[in-house]
């Protein structure tokens, strides 16, 4: 059967052929007011594809988050085979950074192979070790050959050694480059793209107070083009090399890769923490679907992934000093992940200019790993485990509250942050500070004891009291857990508990209200360091119905959609606070400097690795504009980040990431074809008018 | 084969053992669950326990036999009886005894589903950890006496791929076949071209596909198309091909101006599209074109030929646009010069004729005859109008709008036509992700979660709008998944496991509501996912494995 569809498929090829051997496409691109316009080749003077056009129309081409300096990009590309790109020049102040760099590197070369669109998706996984082993190839070509070329006839000639004319290490994914069996004009085969590289500090972890800026310039003459990345750090230095990426296109054309001829940027990010949560409790993810969510992450140039990595519903983090905890609270002994794998990410994540932070939820959202306490002699660990009908105390399935009052639940606690501090090594650490049921302790008989026996009343003052005890005790713990050398900066939930109990020295607040709530700025005028969360409109993981029947009151009225996510914007959010956009003054200043950036968050309850991509990209593509470039208001619609972000989506599937589709391929092939009225109206309103 | 790969899994298992013995050994891990599932009232209730309880089983065991209907999807609708034993076997030992069947081809077709079945039965390699030390020496488990006798309520269970708007893959198309046989829906409506593009090639018109398609990569061939209809056919599943017309046509028409033959497709690139069309781009078909018809008729004979065997054929008839054809001059001239005015009605008269021609035009099947049409419901198909433009002998109607807001499909029951239900607040699966022109929601409106999905029932409906079930006369419903925010990266999460649940509602079309449904639908999606689907999670797996709890308030 298969055989007979092949042979009707090369006979079909055969006809198609005789009829007509023509040109791949019948159309032409050309740059009109920012946008690529599709024409029929006859109708247009000279052609250009559709990738030059892209690359180059426009003031920002198809550059995703829009760079905030300098943006020069000539209106020409070049073609090149992705083999012929390496560096010349690395200019570094230490072995590690350049071990980094070179790792960077590699990556990015990788990625380019991807762009290819007969690259095999499936081998499109994260660049672990298994990609990278490497094998000899005597003949670069030798191997394409031997496996597709000769294999339906004349077996003999494989026989024949290989001249070994070159030997060089190839990475095993290269093997599945189509690149490698593409025939190229003398032209394009000469073409090479060399680029150097100069970092000068060597930090090579990312910190808040990081300098990820960075200038890249690319230059061509004649069959060479020059790009020199220069950046204080590694970490600028690899943003660099994604806006390097995106400077580049595959051409249908000649099924070539394309380098815009030149351009000079410089760029600096415009908030410092641009953070995506995942909650890996409520379902979970295999350690593959993370690291593919921080290749994503960082091809967006966002920095922080903050793992909630357990919750009521699972606890997933295996811990050596308390193993129960996975023991009782995973899903199942394959639905863990060992400290190795925690390592493994996190380093993942360091190459690719991302930290990990940490959420360990508490005093609310624990239930499952906790269960073994009593029949351990250790009392009851949590409270309110599913006696009572769960909405009783929280707003969805499944309840569970930390003890407060057992001591033994801090020593455990003590013991768990101190494997969390050695598995991420992290500067912060979220420490939950939401969900808190007051309701839930008044029930709970040790509650009441505790209540009784110091001759306290079951008021809201004592409940809260109580959560300062808890969170005073967190505090110490984690404290200790970091030991002197180190600082941990726990990062909170914002709440009424945290307005009148959190020092603001010693925590940074994430702000989940709505934008439009005044309690935000209200964080933000007391002096406390913030994140925003805003769950209205940087939430992915709200759909309409939901998982239990009805709609999640934790969910947005309506499901935000990308331009939800562009268009919230921190600074704007502030404008109650004079002068904290442009930070004239010192106080402004120093309230602006406060704002630390923001954060999508993702509860996996109606989400694992399946709907992970989809629901998340490109609407954080739009996000990590956001907190990247913040851009100023534009006139309604009138701008290029639609279509930026649909060719954007377009390199995030080409990398093996599943983004959906924002528009019908039509709106990308003719980007000025699919727009709003109101865009449409003030398009008319702008045409010249013409004498 | 079946040998090694059970060799292969024994030693990986093995090897996996070893490891977490290892594991277990380092880190205190007694074995590899804690817990145990014991059934009590139909319900799996998970317990702290050991692996030496009398009537504790491991989690896909109590699934297995827990409950009247184990986890069985959909629901079969006459007998049900399984036994509360499970046994282990060897998948190498699973085999076809003896297929009877009247003739060799079906026998054939028998062997062929079987092959299917049993490749599905090493795919869905449960959860593995409850059972790991079975593992090791039974390859798989099955219950030990079963009797189902089953039958569906409805002739139509269909799913519509767009494939226009946004190009899907031969190997997409193909998982989403495989879903489809695993929920028993048995049409997959394929509405391949559109305004946007092209994508069929076509053998005697190879500019269609020139032109209109996205690229030279995002083209269906003639041999894929082939290798689509018999990859569905041994799965049970019918395939209609839509071709859309005289609306929602226009980028592969382009060439026909230059070869003489004059413009087929009119109001391409005109604007605003706001004017011509109720979503960019714009094109209808120019049906005042005489050649019109001849380059229709090559494109149905071709499609008749590569789509074969055809018992029904989708001719579109969806969002015409009079106010495009009143403002193209050929249209409004061929009007003038056979005297009849600009009128709603002359258009209308207009299109029917040409809905007319085009039916007469379509070739017989070779193997089933005459091939029967289907219509979306439009302006021909209301009320006043469906008597005197369509035979309801002729086609079926497809009514998609919302029940809520209005009748979609009392009156053409009520009139005689075989309807097949699509209505947009319950089976659009497409909507609740944003406008993609502008800000705000999509007009299609929410998200339709699986809930609404199961809950839209086609005789409710009928029985709302006519007082009736109308049995005969109500053949069954599809889900749309219209492509404009869908392509191969998202069509999985997008369409499953919602479209398990129009399944059920199609097939075992229950009294109840989805509550009941819900422990067996939450199996169903992970035997989808086992199959290599990328269907969404619907829960937390916290509620998988405790079953019932995370009910309503």
């Amino acid at each position: 059967m298969r055989v007979l569809a092949a042979a009707a498929a090369l006979i079909v090829a055969a006809v198609s052929a005789q009829d007509f051997y023509r040109l791949s496409s019948p159309y032409s691109y050309t740059c009109l007011d920012n946008f690529c316009v599709r024409q029929l080749r006859t109708e247009v003077p000279s052609y250009r594809s559709q990738a030059e056009c892209q690359l180059t129309c426009g003031e920002y081409g198809s550059l995703l988050p829009h760079p905030t300096g300098k943006v020069e990009l000539s209106k020409e590309g070049v073609h090149f085979n992705p083999e012929h790109f390496q560096v010349t020049k690395m200019a570094v102040p230490d072995q590690q950074v350049s071990k980094m760099l070179e790792e960077a590197v590699r990556y990015t070369k990788r990625n380019l192979h991807f762009l290819h669109p007969e690259f095999p998706s499936q081998f499109k996984t994260p660049y672990t070790e298994k990609e990278k082993v490497q094998y000899v190839r005597e003949n670069p070509r030798q191997f394409i050959r031997q496996s597709t070329k000769f294999n339906q006839e004349t077996p003999q000639e494989q026989t024949q050694e290989p001249e070994p004319d070159q030997t060089e290490l190839y990475e095993s994914w290269e093997r599945f480059s189509p690149f490698l069996s593409e025939k190229y004009s003398p032209r394009i085969n000469r073409h090479k793209v060399n680029m150097e590289i100069t970092v000068n500090n060597p930090v090579n972890k990312l910190r808040l107070d990081t300098d990820e800026s960075y200038q890249i310039d690319v230059k061509t003459t004649g069959d060479d083009t020059l790009v020199t990345i220069q950046a204080p750090t590694f970490f600028g230095a690899r943003h660099a090399l994604e806006t390097f990426t995106q400077m580049i296109a595959f051409d249908e054309s000649n099924n070539a890769l394309m380098i815009i001829k030149d351009a000079s940027v410089t760029d600096s990010p415009k908030f410092k923490y641009r953070g995506f949560m995942l909650d890996t409790s409520r379902n979970f993810y295999p350690k593959e679907d993370l690291m593919r969510l921080i290749d994503t992450m960082a091809h967006n140039k966002m920095n922080y992934f903050q793992w909630h990595i357990t919750d009521a519903a699972s606890y997933p983090m295996y811990s050596e000093h308390r193993p129960e905890m996975a023991y009782y609270g995973a899903y199942s002994s394959r639905k863990v992940y060992y400290p190795e794998d925690i390592k493994e990410i996190v380093e993942y994540a360091r190459l690719r200019g991302i930290s990990v932070v940490p959420e360990i939820s508490g005093p609310a959202q624990n239930n499952a790993g906790w269960q073994w306490g009593e029949k351990n002699g250790k009392g009851r660990l949590v409270l309110c485990a599913g006696e009572k009908p769960w909405f009783e105390h929280v707003k969805e399935p499944v309840d569970g509250h930390l003890n407060p009052v057992n001591p033994e639940v801090y020593n455990i606690l003590g013991e768990i942050y101190k494997d969390v501090v050695e598995y991420f090594d992290p500067d912060m650490m979220h420490v939950g500070g939401d969900g808190v049921s007051f309701k839930c302790w008044q029930n709970s008989n040790d509650i009441k004891e505790y209540l009784a026996a110091n001759a306290l009343e079951s008021n809201s003052e004592q409940m809260f009291k109580l959560w300062n005890i808890y969170q005073n005790n967190a505090y110490t713990k984690l404290t200790e857990a970091a030991g002197p050398e180190r600082k941990v900066t726990p990062i909170i939930h914002s709440s009424s508990f945290v307005r009148n109990y959190i020092n603001k020295d010693n925590y940074i607040v994430q702000v989940n209200e709505p934008s439009s709530d005044p309690a935000a700025a209200q964080y933000v005028k007391d002096g406390y360091k913030v994140i925003f969360a805003n769950l209205d409109q940087w939430r992915v993981d709200c759909l309409d119905s939901s998982w239990y029947g009805e709609k999640s009151e934790k969910c947005p009225l309506e499901t935000p959609t990308w331009r939800n996510f562009y268009e919230n914007s921190p600074l704007d959010n502030l404008q109650s606070i004079p002068n904290i956009r442009d930070g004239q003054t010192p106080e402004s200043q120093a309230l602006k400097n406060n704002v630390l950036g923001g954060i999508v968050s993702l509860y996996s309850s109606e989400t694992d690795g399946n709907g992970l991509d989809t629901k998340a990209w490109p609407r954080v593509s739009a996000m990590a504009e956001r907190l990247w470039s913040d851009p100023a208001k534009s006139p309604q619609g009138f701008d290029t980040k639609l279509k930026r972000l649909n060719v954007h989506r377009e390199r995030m599937v080409a990398r093996g990431t599943k983004a959906n589709p924002l528009q019908p391929g039509i709106c990308l092939l003719d980007e000025s074809s699919c727009y709003s009225k109101e865009e449409y109206a003030a398009r008319s309103a702008n045409i010249p008018q013409t004498p | 084969m079946a040998d090694s790969r059970d060799v292969k899994n024994q030693i990986l298992f093995s090897l996996l053992f070893t490891a977490s013995l290892l594991h277990s050994a380092l880190s205190d891990f007694p074995f590899l669950s804690p817990y145990s599932w014991s059934c009590v009232n139909e319900t799996c209730v998970k317990n702290l326990k050991g692996w030496n309880e009398e009537d504790a089983y491991s989690l896909s065991t109590c699934k297995l036999t827990c409950g009247q209907h184990g986890v069985l999807w959909p629901k079969p609708t006459r007998l049900t009886q399984i036994s509360n034993q499970t046994v282990h076997f060897n998948l190498s030992r699973l085999s076809l005894e003896e297929a009877m069947a009247p003739t060799q081809e079906v026998k054939d077709l028998l062997q062929k589903a079987f092959d299917i079945f049993k490749g599905n039965v090493a795919k869905g390699v449960p959860e593995p950890d409850e059972r790991f030390f079975r593992k090791i020496f039974d390859s798989d488990e099955i219950v030990s006496q079963v009797a189902v006798v089953d039958k569906p309520a409805f002739r139509y269970r269909g799913i519509l791929l767009d494939t226009a708007s946004n190009f899907i893959s031969v190997r997409a198309i193909e998982r989403t076949l495989d879903a489809m046989a695993a929920n028993k829906l048995n049409t997959l409506h394929w509405h391949i071209t559109d305004t946007a593009s092209f994508p069929l090639y076509l053998k005697s018109l190879p500019d269609m596909s020139y032109f209109g398609s996205y690229s030279q990569r995002q083209i269906y061939n003639t041999s894929d198309v082939s290798h689509v209809v018999e990859y569905a056919r041994v799965r049970g599943i019918r395939v209609v091909p839509e071709f859309s017309a005289p609306g929602h046509v226009g980028n592969g028409w382009q060439w026909t101006e230059k070869k003489g033959l004059g413009k087929m497709a009119v109001c391409v690139k005109q604007e605003p599209w706001s004017t011509y069309c109720t979503e960019p781009p714009c094109g209808q078909l120019n049906i005042a074109n005489n050649n019109t018809y001849g380059i229709l008729t090559q494109i149905y004979e071709e499609m008749a030929d590569i789509f074969a065997p055809l018992d029904l054929f989708h001719f579109g008839g969806q969002e015409v646009n009079l106010n495009c054809w009143n403002t193209t001059e050929e249209i409004v001239s061929h009007l003038t010069e056979r005297g009849l005015n600009q009128s709603v009605d002359s258009f209308l008269d207009l299109w029917s004729e040409f809905q007319s021609n085009v039916y007469n035009m379509f070739p017989a099947d070779n193997q089933t005859g005459k091939v029967q049409g289907i219509l979306w419901n439009s302006q021909l198909t209301s009320a006043e109008k469906a008597d005197k433009y369509l035979d309801p002998r002729k086609y079926i109607i497809q009514a998609s709008g919302s029940v809520k807001d209005q009748r979609v499909i009392g009156d053409l029951l009520k009139k005689g036509y075989h309807v097949i239900l699509s209505n947009s607040d319950a089976w659009f699966l497409n909507c609740g992700f944003g406008s993609w022109v502008t800000k705000g929601q999509h007009p299609c409106g929410s998200y339709k979660g699986w809930q609404a999905v199961y809950d839209n029932s086609p005789h409710d409906v009928a029985s709302n709008e006519t007082g009736s079930y109308q049995k005969k006369l109500l053949l069954g419903g599809e889900a749309v998944l219209w492509s404009q925010q869908v392509d191969d990266a998202s069509l999985d999460a997008k369409l499953w496991p919602r479209g398990a649940a129009l399944a059920e509602r199609l097939w075992t079309n229950p009294k109840h509501n989805w509550e009941p449904a819900e422990i067996r639908f939450i199996h169903q999606r992970q035997r989808l996912f086992q199959r290599g689907v990328m269907a969404d999670r619907i829960q937390p797996e916290w509620c998988h494995q405790n079953e019932k709890l995370c009910y309503l308030r």
